[in-house]
């Protein structure tokens, strides 16, 4: 954010404007930053071997500093003023009706959950913690319809082991449950 | 003759119960997974590859390649059905699909649809008979300076022609040969970006970042912008209803667009890169322009169904040509595929036909297998998928998300890679909100390993002299056609402009042989409009010729309702 001040500033002087960083610009200052220890660690591998061979650095230098300027670059095109934002270039079809809005809580209530059925998924067993996580979601997303919800939640991750475990021998964790 | 032989032999080999079985399965879990709002082919073969890990190698390709077709032609059904392209690639269908849908003929626009699949699907593997074993004897000669160039040259086809914003393009690619570095070093064996983890050391799986990007990463993205809130409408359809099956007259009008979209779209998608979606486009614009009536297109005309639904299932056929020949995906969906195959100890490449030819023809067959099964199975559950359509995403969103952990998980038992899979996801979401193109990342992601063998013994054939490149034929060749793909934007308009002018032309002379409808029609070179004002799908709105319809739009440059104006 604080480079993006500077450059706005910076750039004031030569006559070309930037604007306040868009939710793309801000997208690409942590590409920009994890390429750049990307770049970083590539200069700590080897260029080339002792044997004068090609060294495990080679390639990932080559990437890293392709990485750099590509992002700086569109970094600072996102930054100009009248610069699109992700949205605005990706037009209604991508990004929906502005009637039904944005709903950013909703899927990071939904990212939660999913972490959380990651997190439960070894210890508590598949069958369980998917219950628990279908519970969750649908009482979040399908209001009203609690019979669907219970329904739902309670066989879809039976037969989902039963499909994996049982018929195709996949090695899904038992955790609370005896294996069947 | 042999090549006939060799598809003969291949498909007689494939002809066991169980195959038939897999290959049902196969179509109708690609069709569940294709009519799932969002989820396209590549997330679907994404999904679905866990499935395929106890079966033998034989069984998971027959499979794979039933999935495949099974969800190239699910996102048909929600075209016609729902106004939503389950992928780009059937963007084209919504243009005369929907309305004639809205006409109440769901039923003929489906069953045409899936006679146009077949249709292409088989005459793209009989093309793929033809021309796989030519480019595989012209990629036997390639050296690594020309297989490396081959690699830069699909990733930048892609990021050239499908891709919105080519620097954004081809930033992800360069995300997805970061990713692809991550692990032991094939030349020396040093570790690198591993952080000290053992799970790192093989490097980053394919399937978690695949399933991430597309699966998870669709899921997300459709929730953020309210597909939850959605209120679903469809057009409902029976087989037992009246109208169901196509008429004399639609099989009539089909029969020109499908032979001419077969060969188009198997053209186009033997090119890396260019994919089902650019064939589907180019076959509506061809099929609108040489029409005698092209003010029926965007209103329900069976032309504009059955001809860019018989390009984009060619150019899935198509697209195998590289896949097989050279190792080179051209589309997200294939390289989820090249993945599946290499999990199997098959490396595609020049010397796959020469030394595993029953896998080259048993996969070849099975995607004309695939075809038949895809036929029967369409036209006799449509009504079974259209009602899948149907179920609300508020649902499907949580059993997609819980597919995706457990489908992750089984493929090597490791809850790392299903936290890399959830953090794939989001990057996925956030590609998708400001313009990256996560096939891109996903293709560099498989041919990543290629790619740096292929430098890296280019750089010991040369002595660490970028010269060579210029010094061989074929790598001068390839360079040259990098540099005429980067000038494409400069020189397509150009190019278009004069393709419009000749097919208005013949659009012309072909309406003049009909009284009373000359006047209706521009006149050439000026094209920018068609009888009824319409505006062409190759113009833009200032009259000048411009891209096809951009993915979302109708061929008016109308913007495609979005699940949320499902009505």
């Amino acid at each position: 954010m604080t480079s993006a001040v500077d450059e706005s500033e910076a750039a004031a002087g030569t006559g070309r404007r930037l604007r306040r960083p868009s939710g793309r610009a801000i997208f690409l200052g942590i590409v920009l930053v994890i390429v750049a220890v990307y770049t970083d660690m590539a200069f700590d591998l080897e260029w080339r071997t002792q044997a004068g061979r090609i060294g495990p650095g080679y390639f990932p230098r080559i990437i890293g500093i392709l990485g750099l300027v590509l992002t700086l670059a569109l970094l600072v095109i996102s930054l100009r003023a009248g610069a699109v934002d992700g949205e605005e270039e990706l037009g209604d079809e991508e990004t929906g009706e502005a009637d039904l809005g944005r709903h950013p809580g909703t899927m990071l209530l939904v990212v939660t959950a999913t972490a959380v059925l990651v997190a439960l998924f070894t210890s508590l067993g598949a069958i369980v913690s998917c219950a628990i996580f279908l519970a969750a979601t649908l009482f979040l997303l399908n209001r009203g319809h609690r019979v669907t919800n219970v329904v739902i939640s309670l066989a879809l991750p039976v037969l989902m082991y039963l499909l994996f475990q049982s018929f195709l021998n996949a090695g899904l964790p038992d955790g609370l449950l005896p294996r069947f | 003759m042999d090549v006939f032989n060799d598809l003969g032999q291949g498909i007689l080999a494939l002809l066991t119960i169980q195959n038939i079985l897999l290959l049902g399965a196969g179509v109708m879990m690609g069709m569940i997974v294709g009519v799932m709002p969002g989820l396209g082919p590549s997330a679907g073969l994404a999904i679905l590859l866990p499935l395929t890990f106890t079966l033998d190698p034989t069984g998971a390709v027959v499979m794979l390649a039933a999935v495949y077709y099974g969800a190239m032609y699910g996102g048909t059904i929600t075209s016609v059905l729902i106004n939503t392209p389950g992928e780009s690639a059937t963007v084209a269908s919504t243009f005369d699909g929907y309305p004639m849908a809205k006409q109440g003929r769901a039923g003929p626009a489906l069953v045409m649809a899936a006679v146009a699949s077949f249709v292409a699907g088989t005459i793209g593997a009989l093309l793929i008979s033809v021309a796989a074993p030519v480019t595989a004897k012209v990629a036997a000669s390639f050296g690594p300076p020309e297989l490396f160039l081959i690699v830069i040259l699909g990733l930048l086809t892609l990021i050239v022609i499908v891709g919105k914003n080519r620097l954004l393009g081809a930033l992800s690619a360069l995300i997805g040969f970061g990713l692809a570095t991550v692990g032991i070093d094939v030349g020396g064996g040093a570790q690198r970006y591993t952080f000290g983890s053992t799970e790192l050391i093989n490097g980053i799986d394919f399937i978690p970042v695949a399933i991430g990007l597309f699966g998870v990463g669709e899921v997300l993205h459709t929730l953020w912008r309210g597909g939850h809130l959605e209120k679903i409408g469809y057009f409902s359809i029976s087989v037992r209803g009246r109208g169901f099956w196509p008429t004399k007259e639609d099989r009539r009008e089909s029969r020109g667009p499908i032979l001419r979209g077969s060969f188009l779209g198997f053209a186009v998608g033997t090119a890396p890169g260019a994919g089902a979606t650019v064939a589907s486009l180019m076959s509506y614009n061809l099929e609108k322009s040489i029409d005698k009536k092209p003010e029926r297109f965007g209103k329900g005309a069976m032309a504009g169904l059955a001809g860019p639904e018989a390009a984009n299932n060619a150019a899935s056929a198509g697209a195998m040509v590289p896949l097989l020949t050279l190792g080179i995906p051209g589309s997200a969906a294939t390289a989820v595929l090249i993945g599946g195959f290499l999990m199997w100890g098959l490396q595609p490449g020049p010397l796959l036909m020469e030394q595993n030819p029953e896998f080259a023809w048993g996969l070849i067959a099975s995607m004309y297998l695939g075809n038949v099964m895809l036929l029967i199975i369409n036209i006799f559950f449509i009504p079974v998928f259209a009602s899948i359509a149907r179920v609300p995403f508020r649902v499907l969103a949580p059993i997609i998300l819980m597919i995706c952990v457990v489908g992750t998980f089984t493929v090597n038992g490791s809850i790392i890679e299903v936290a890399i899979m959830l953090a794939c996801g989001l990057l996925g979401f956030f590609m998708r909100r400001y313009g990256m193109s996560p096939a891109a990342l996903v293709i560099a992601l498989v041919l990543g390993p290629l790619g740096e063998e292929t430098l890296r013994q280019t750089m010991l054939i040369s002595d660490g002299s970028f010269g060579i490149f210029l010094e061989r034929g074929t790598s001068v060749v390839l360079i040259a056609a990098m540099l005429f793909i980067v000038a494409v934007p400069l020189i397509a308009p150009r190019i278009r402009r004069g393709i419009q002018r000749t097919l208005a032309e013949v659009a012309r002379r072909r309406a003049a042989n009909r009284p009373g409808t000359e006047q209706q029609l521009p006149a050439p070179g000026t094209g920018s409009t068609v009888a009824g004002g319409e505006q062409s799908p190759v113009e833009s709105s200032s009259g000048a010729p411009s891209d096809p319809p951009a993915e979302g739009q109708t061929p008016a440059g109308e913007p495609l309702p979005s699940s949320g104006e499902r009505r």
